[in-house]
């Protein structure tokens, strides 16, 4: 499996994962695709499938009052920056979701010697 | 296998799941609080315009409905069958309003602690002593289930909880994710503990009495029937006055009986002050764990009644028809206390204001009738000195003999906190809520079941002032109105009905003794209680001022408006020959204070006396109407001067008999409260010294024992309020304009500042008929409606806020700006579908 496969993969898993609400399991997919590449797959790209994904529902809701709602509770915890925070927080949990579920996936099951994302260079 | 990066990559992973898995200080946990599907990403159920037709079915019951929601905050419902108008109105008050209704009834049943922690706990105990929930539940079981009340309140419960069950979490409201809390279903008890809470929050005097004790222990009767009159000296309209309706005041009563100048029990003045229980909510409460966010007493001040304006006119002062006016005072919130329908279903369209939680409408009008109301501020709590002994545990004397309290054990949930366990103690002469160092019970008429909801269902479907005058004399019992109608036979009608308690001796203005002999014996017969009907006058009208005339014959409270609102309505209908709605609406947007009527001429006589005449200051006083208007200098510069004139006369006076803060000083308006609610018996004391007695003794100091009169003590006030205003905001410039200085505001219902409305400039003050109360004032008019019995139809009106409660919503204030500015929107809009012309303009029956 090449990187923009697993990525691609990923960013539709988590656009599923966080329509129905499931996106703090994130890391699950990307333990499986990361295990499936067996190194070959970047965690980077499986995080930022992660973010793409969750960001596609954000920007659904976010049509509906979605960000100003992100922006109100700013507001009421005393943020600055508008929805600036919310978002941040919700964008920097999906990556490190994505990013460490692909890194324990590769841990696991990665040749001994292949190094992540660089399957192509190992004899 | 990776092991040191497999060991490095779980042990960040576990860190990054157990940190948005956690309460992060006074967040709820991350994961859930930020959920992209149900989280703070997902707003409130959109409040879209526009008409929808439906079918509801219940069994082998089905019913077509027709909804039609309105920019200006109203929802018209109309459909072939009673009981599914009920039913969507719960409905589409839970689609719109679940978290307002939510905390109203966390509120009523004591509950509040269990989503928001310590801080609501002496709030919750209060509301668990009143036993507003087995109240609720004996008034639920008292009540037939084929009876219009019970199908009415059934129905509406079950829309209430058919919009719960189908909700999904992601619509629920900011304020429930931010707390955790997820609503449960209601029942019809539930509705009648919300009508418990607005019963209570509607009674005037509330602890009042607990309060004048010290007045009447502390000050010499002279001092006492010179400050706090049972019946105020000077110009007064009452509601009823005796030459309108003598009759009522042909009887004996109990007043000739009562001693209202005197302590009839004395409170150990070495012992702490009654602690009034509710005041005890702090401002600042959490939401999640501990941020100072919410401020929760708003919750319970929301629905406090300030002050309000109703009148209603006919022949002679129309051509023959009735007209009404009326503008509750309450505080305006977003999400605001009412929301607005028209109800339309066979022999019914009713369009008006209810509460959230509430069925019908409560302030409104039909096809044949218009109703407005005032609060009546008639002493409805009455309190007493319980006798006890060491000797006799668990028990007081009584008439005689030693009695058990009754005990009630409640267990109130306490977020973040031990559940707390509560004995409420209670006598035949009320609920203790203080046990040391004095046992005290407080009677209030609203401890025995009542059904004001009853009241309110029947009135929308009224016809006529007699009947709606039945209707209140059957079932309005507590926190007595004065409910002003007009009906579309050219009828109008004032009527303060409710249970007014009857004693044989003592001061009910003060602690009573609880041994028996001043307890309540009954109520004043409806018969004789205020009321007119088709006055020759053609008018009738309150603004909470005095009820009645000095001879009626009953005690019913003391403490009412100075009347400065009155003398405005009553002066406006008195000056004229003919009334329109024109002229109505003008009087509801009058700005003018009453009170410089009074006391402008003789303040600008004595600065002129004193030398101040070729100020600037005194030049903006002396071309100056005397109406409260934003791009005029004169109104800041008086209201500033008019508090201090308040306090520099009477504040050295309550110091000298050592009136403490912890007694009331400063936070009751007989003994200088806040300005929001000052309008009481002092700054009527001192327009009667004003005008009639200007040397009199109170006018000096007596602490000082420097010599004034009204002329020196003005001109003092009048420094003071300059001085002040320059260190404020510079020497005299247009930036002393009231619109800089006075503004209006929505404030969040559930005190939260973030969610509250940018303030807007605004006119009036706490004197005039467009009342602002305050500086940044949170208290006006929550409705206005003016409407003209011969073309209902027509009628206008207008609540500040919006239909929904999602600050983040079109429709969460957008009906501020228009309500400042004094706009009206048509009730009944003429796009409305056909239906929501039935019984008006021949619209077909739906």
């Amino acid at each position: 499996m090449k990187s923009w496969q697993g990525a691609l993969i990923q960013l539709l898993a988590s656009t599923v994962a966080a329509y129905f609400g499931y996106w703090y399991l994130l890391a699950v997919p990307a333990i499986v695709l990361g295990a499936l590449g067996r190194g070959a797959v970047r965690s980077t790209l499986l995080g930022v499938g992660s973010l793409v994904g969750v960001g596609i529902i954000i920007y659904i809701d976010s049509r509906d009052q979605g960000a100003a709602q992100a922006a109100l509770l700013a507001r009421i915890i005393g943020a600055p920056g508008g929805l600036a925070l919310p978002l941040i927080l919700t964008l920097l949990y999906t990556f490190a979701l994505g990013v460490l579920g692909g890194v324990i996936g590769s841990a696991i099951l990665a040749k001994k010697g292949r190094t992540e994302g660089a399957g192509s260079q190992t004899p | 296998m990776h092991p040191v990066r497999l060991g490095v990559s779980l042990a960040l992973l576990v860190v990054v799941v157990v940190s948005g898995s956690v309460s992060l200080g006074p967040l709820p946990p991350l994961f859930g609080l930020l959920n992209p599907a149900s989280g703070v990403w997902v707003a409130e159920e959109p409040y879209v315009n526009g008409t929808q037709s439906l079918t509801i079915t219940q069994g082998v019951n089905h019913a077509s409905v027709t909804v039609f929601r309105e920019a200006d905050g109203f929802v018209g419902i109309a459909s072939n069958e009673t009981w599914a108008v009920y039913f969507e109105q719960g409905y589409i008050e839970a689609e719109y309003r679940l978290a307002q209704m939510e905390f109203l009834l966390l509120t009523a049943t004591g509950n509040l602690s269990s989503v928001v922690g310590r801080e609501a706990l002496s709030s919750d105990i209060f509301m668990r002593e009143l036993g507003n929930y087995e109240l609720a539940e004996q008034e639920a079981a008292n009540l037939s289930p084929s009876s219009y009340t019970y199908t009415a309140l059934s129905e509406f419960v079950r829309g209430i909880n058919t919009y719960i069950a189908t909700a999904s979490e992601a619509r629920m409201p900011l304020i429930f994710k931010l707390l955790g809390f997820k609503p449960t279903n209601w029942s019809v008890a539930d509705v009648l503990a919300l009508q418990q809470l607005f019963l209570w929050e509607n009674t005037a005097a509330q602890f009042d009495p607990l309060y004048f004790t010290f007045a009447l222990e502390k000050m010499p009767q002279s001092v006492v029937r010179a400050f706090y009159p049972a019946y105020p000296e000077g110009v007064q309209h009452p509601i009823v006055p005796q030459s309108l309706n003598p009759q009522i005041y042909n009887e004996s009563g109990d007043i000739g009986n009562l001693t209202l100048y005197t302590p009839t029990y004395i409170y150990p003045l070495n012992a702490s002050p009654p602690d009034p229980p509710e005041y005890g909510v702090p401002s600042n409460l959490s939401v999640g764990r501990g941020a100072a966010y919410m401020d929760v007493s708003e919750l319970v001040a929301s629905l406090k009644d300030f002050g309000s304006n109703d009148w209603a006119v006919n022949a002679p002062l129309t051509a023959g028809s009735a007209m009404l006016a009326n503008d509750p005072h309450l505080s305006t919130t977003v999400p605001p206390i009412w929301m607005g329908f028209q109800l339309v279903s066979p022999g019914q369209n009713v369009v008006g204001v209810v509460f959230p939680g509430f069925p019908g409408v409560v302030l409104g009008h039909n096809p044949y009738l218009a109703w407005g109301a005032t609060n009546g501020q008639i002493q409805q709590t009455y309190f007493y000195a319980e006798m006890t002994s060491p000797t006799h545990p668990g028990e007081y004397y009584l008439d005689g003999a030693w009695h058990n309290f009754s005990v009630i054990n409640e267990t109130i949930d306490v977020k973040g906190s031990e559940p707390y366990h509560l004995s409420v103690l209670r006598a035949a002469n009320g609920v203790v809520i203080q046990e040391k160092p004095v046992t005290i019970a407080m009677d209030w008429v609203g401890l025995s079941p009542s059904y004001e909801i009853t009241f309110f269902l029947k009135a929308d479907r009224a016809t006529s002032v007699r009947e709606f005058q039945s209707l209140l004399a059957d079932y309005f019992k507590v926190a007595t109105q004065n409910w002003a109608v007009a009906d579309s036979k050219g009828n109008i009608g004032i009527f303060s009905y409710g249970d007014y308690p009857i004693i044989s001796g003592g001061d009910p203005r003060g602690i009573l003794p609880g041994t028996g002999e001043y307890d309540w014996e009954g109520f004043i017969p409806t018969s004789q209680q205020p009321s007119l009907y088709d006055p020759p006058t053609g008018f009738v009208f309150s603004a909470n001022q005095i009820t009645v005339s000095s001879g009626y014959p009953y005690y019913i409270g003391w403490d009412y408006e100075s009347g400065f609102r009155a003398d405005q309505i009553y002066y406006t209908l008195t000056s004229t020959s003919t009334v329109n709605l024109s002229y109505m609406i003008g009087l509801q947007l009058n700005v003018h204070d009453y009170s410089t009527n009074v006391f402008l001429k003789p303040l600008l006589a004595a600065l002129a006396r004193s030398g101040y005449a070729d100020t600037p200051e005194y030049q903006a006083l002396s071309a100056w109407n005397g109406d409260m208007d934003v791009n005029s200098t004169a109104p800041t510069i008086y209201y500033f001067w008019l508090q201090d004139y308040v306090s520099y006369v009477f504040s050295p006076w309550l110091h000298y008999y050592n009136i403490t803060p912890a007694e009331g000083l400063g936070s009751v308006s007989f003994f200088l409260g806040p300005d929001d609610y000052y309008h009481g018996p002092l700054i009527e004391d001192l327009e009667n010294w004003t005008l009639n007695y200007t040397d009199i003794q109170w006018f000096s100091n007596p602490i000082t024992h420097a010599h004034a009169n009204a002329s020196t003590d003005m001109v003092a006030a009048y420094v003071e309020a300059i001085t002040n205003l320059t260190e404020k905001l510079g020497a005299y410039s247009n930036n002393w304009r009231w619109g800089d200085v006075h503004t209006r505001i929505l404030t969040s219902f559930f005190g939260v500042s973030a969610m509250d409305t940018q303030p807007l400039p605004a006119s009036g003050d706490g004197n005039t008929v467009n009342a602002a109360y305050g500086l940044t004032s949170s208290f006006g008019p929550s409705w206005r409606m003016v409407v003209d019995m011969s073309h209902p139809v027509e009628a206008l009106g207008i609540y500040p806020g919006g239909a929904s409660e999602s600050p983040v919503s079109p429709y969460y204030s957008n009906t501020f700006q228009a309500w400042n500015l004094g706009e009206y929107y048509r009730l009944i809009p003429p796009n409305a579908p056909e239906e929501f012309f039935y019984l008006y303009t021949g619209g077909a029956q739906p």
